[in-house]
């Protein structure tokens, strides 16, 4: 039977904020005022995490040492988006644009960011970039503009 | 304790959760607001195994997991009705599909349609000294060109002069 | 037949109106760290973690992602359960059953809600869990429903608003001696009347806060329960009632009586209790709206409908009362959604073991109850004591 299809459009809209915690705030606030990328290194298996955690998840250690790990990097992986969703919240640049894991110099886990190279034959993994930032900071992962190959 | 920081003071993210969504109705509900729409009918499907009635019509009966009958096996339901419960709402709050405040005082109300099942919907009254648990009410419905056929194609339930 | 299981760790944070200065996972850590601390073991001693909220009150979904490394769950087995209100109840059911199977010997539980991350406005997200295609238009989130029941329930009953409004203020009384209770708040009988009307008949001191905090539990096996602490808090059962999602189903107006009323039948049953008001000492309810708490005591206890008025006037509910209901304050002062079901174990576990402090019930405790609500009506009723059997 060809009997009609109706469908009801709706939206789900919720104005989150997200409070970036006592702890962290250290992280965005080097970022913002000195243009520079700070680590927290676990003081039993020495893994340093970027960006920062308030607990080790393998020990459960609270963590307090700050390290400074340079605004340089290695690139372990990375992707270009070209499909564009047209859904605001899904995509937060318009496409294409590319992103990866970035290994900073000092830094035991990756750190994710876009990467200033589209163009697949120029991206590498193993790729050296590096930071660049905003003119104007607000203490967000995105005062850091993106990572460009040094 | 240190001093009492303002909210503004902590640093934060805002990122508002803005998420599309398309609903199918399925053949049961659908074939609801086709008729609600197109003829101005509401319908209620009877569970055979316990009696239930329920509007508008679904797939299954929870209570004895039996599937429903399909239309043209629906009663006609309304549109008078009881008034079983209701609410005035008077605080307002963020409506998720608009984004924006839902108006209010609104009266949201559970109607037990004659001939039918329970449905939820607004009453016209929205002072509740002047609402009653028993009264009896009358669907209202917006003009057929205004109608697409989802749950306010009914405009909501006028109480009836005693 | 399930083995014994206790619970020997109890933590919770201090339930409050904001908490800027954690992030969300920094917050259940700090549960997870406070239970711990309280059965005196480490993250190493833990077999499995349950973590949950109600998502997406906190502005994520799957937050299982983000908790594994703070709840001591790292690399080690575990589920993220969520039934919107009833969370901490069913995460509490779902601990019990990895430690009665004997298949885990600790297990933590931890769950928790920081509601401020959703813009503030946690009723508009409770709406992604009502129909949408037959109900949003009409409904406020979770309140309706409330709202909806309680207003039939004074048109069949005639209960008036001065007996929601005595209860209100034993609550509030109850909160005040509770520390770690988010509203305490010092009112009156004539406060709670005054009080803004948010939706018919529920007004704004008849309902719960929006609060932020976590609690977590740490369950243990009857032979490391006995070996990790003297003081091992025994769970005598959980039973787990749903019911339909729609409101067509809530009390009075659907043919079957409500999950709570088959909940406590079947816990009943089951434990071979005939008086529940006697037989047990006391009751932590899930009581999202003071209404609520006067409707349900008729559900849980199978009380004659329109009885529970007369008790509450007679002072049967008190923390000196025969039969005291949530003595730490309940959920009227303390709703950090996840949270919550959980916290109402937690307080009934350190009633048991004569450890909640300056809102302690003057009675001893022997056996404690529990409940979990959610807003499509399902029921998670627990049952603690003291003794093994």
């Amino acid at each position: 039977m060809s009997e009609e299809l109706i469908f009801l459009n709706g939206r789900t809209w919720i104005p989150t904020v997200y409070y970036v915690g006592e702890f962290r705030t250290k992280f965005f606030e080097e970022i913002r005022d000195n243009k520079r990328i700070l680590g927290v290194r676990c003081p039993e298996c020495k893994c340093v995490y970027v960006p920062p955690r308030a607990t080790c998840p393998r020990c459960f250690n609270k963590l307090s040492e700050w390290v400074p790990v340079g605004n340089q990097g290695t690139v372990l992986t990375y992707t270009t988006v070209y499909y564009d969703t047209r859904v605001q919240a899904i995509q937060p640049k318009k496409p294409p644009f590319t992103y990866g894991i970035i290994k900073l110099d000092g830094a035991d886990t990756g750190l994710i960011h876009f990467i200033d190279q589209y163009h697949a034959s120029d991206l590498k993994v193993g790729m050296r970039v590096e930071a660049v930032f905003k003119e104007q900071c607000t203490g967000s992962i995105l005062d850091i503009e993106c990572f460009k190959p040094v | 304790m240190e001093k009492k920081k303002k909210p503004e003071d902590y640093l934060r993210v805002e990122i508002p959760t803005d998420l599309p969504y398309r609903w199918s109705t399925g053949p049961y509900v659908g074939k609801f607001f086709a008729e609600l729409r197109d003829n101005g009918k509401i319908y209620s499907s009877k569970c055979p195994s316990c009696g239930f009635l329920f509007t508008p019509p679904r797939v299954v009966c929870p209570r004895c997991h039996i599937r429903l009958p399909m239309w043209p096996d629906w009663q006609e339901s309304g549109p008078k009705g009881t008034i079983l419960t209701f609410s005035v709402v008077k605080a307002p709050f963020h409506d998720t599909v608009t984004g924006r405040l839902r108006k209010v005082p609104y009266t949201a109300a559970g109607i037990k349609l004659h001939n039918g099942g329970v449905l939820e919907h607004f009453l016209d009254e929205k002072d509740e000294t002047k609402i009653k648990v028993g009264m009896r009410v009358e669907a209202v419905l917006k003009p057929r060109e205004q109608r697409r056929g989802n749950m306010e194609d009914i405009l909501f339930f006028r109480i009836s002069p005693e | 037949m399930p083995n014994r299981v206790a619970i020997v760790g109890i933590g919770q944070t201090h339930h409050a109106g904001h908490r800027y200065d954690v992030s969300f996972e920094e917050l259940f850590n700090e549960a997870t760290r406070a239970a711990l601390e309280d059965a005196q073991l480490t993250v190493k001693d833990i077999d499995a973690a349950i973590v949950s909220n109600m998502d997406p009150f906190d502005g994520r979904g799957c937050v299982d992602t983000i908790l594994v490394g703070e709840s001591g769950a790292y690399l080690k087995s575990g589920v993220k359960p969520q039934t919107g209100g009833t969370t901490g109840g069913t995460s509490f059911s779902v601990a019990w059953t990895y430690a009665a199977s004997g298949l885990f010997d600790t297990v933590l539980v931890v769950s928790g809600e920081k509601q401020e991350e959703c813009g503030g406005d946690s009723q508009s997200v409770i709406m992604t869990a009502v129909d949408e295609l037959t109900l949003r238009p009409f409904y406020t989130g979770a309140l309706g429903g409330l709202a909806m029941r309680a207003s039939r329930y004074i048109a069949e009953t005639g209960c008036p608003e001065e007996i929601a409004a005595l209860e209100r203020v034993i609550m509030d009384e109850n909160a005040l001696a509770n520390p770690y209770a988010h509203l305490r708040l010092g009112i009156t009988v004539e406060d709670v009347l005054k009080s803004p009307m948010l939706i018919y008949p529920v007004r704004l001191l008849h309902m719960s806060p929006q609060s932020n905090g976590s609690t977590a539990l740490v369950l243990a096996s009857e032979e490391k329960a006995k070996r990790i602490t003297d003081k091992p808090v025994w769970i005598r059962d959980v039973v787990t009632v749903h019911q339909s999602g729609f409101i067509r189903f809530l009390s009075g107006l659907s043919p079957d009586p409500s999950s709570h009323i088959v909940a406590a039948k079947k816990l009943y049953e089951r434990n071979g209790i005939t008086k529940p008001m006697e037989e047990i000492d006391l009751f932590e309810m899930y009581d999202p709206c003071i209404w609520e708490q006067i409707i349900w005591m008729e559900d849980f206890l199978l009380l004659e409908k329109g009885t529970a008025p007369k008790l509450i006037e007679k002072g049967v509910t008190r923390r000196d009362g025969a039969f005291p209901i949530c003595p730490s304050g309940g959920v009227v002062c303390t709703n950090d959604i996840g949270a919550t079901a959980l916290t109402r174990v937690a307080e009934a576990a350190l009633q048991t073991r004569g450890d909640a402090g300056e809102h302690q019930v003057t009675k001893e405790v022997n056996l404690a109850m529990a409940s979990a609500w959610g807003a499509a009506n399902w029921t998670v009723l627990s049952l603690l004591s003291k003794a093994i059997d």
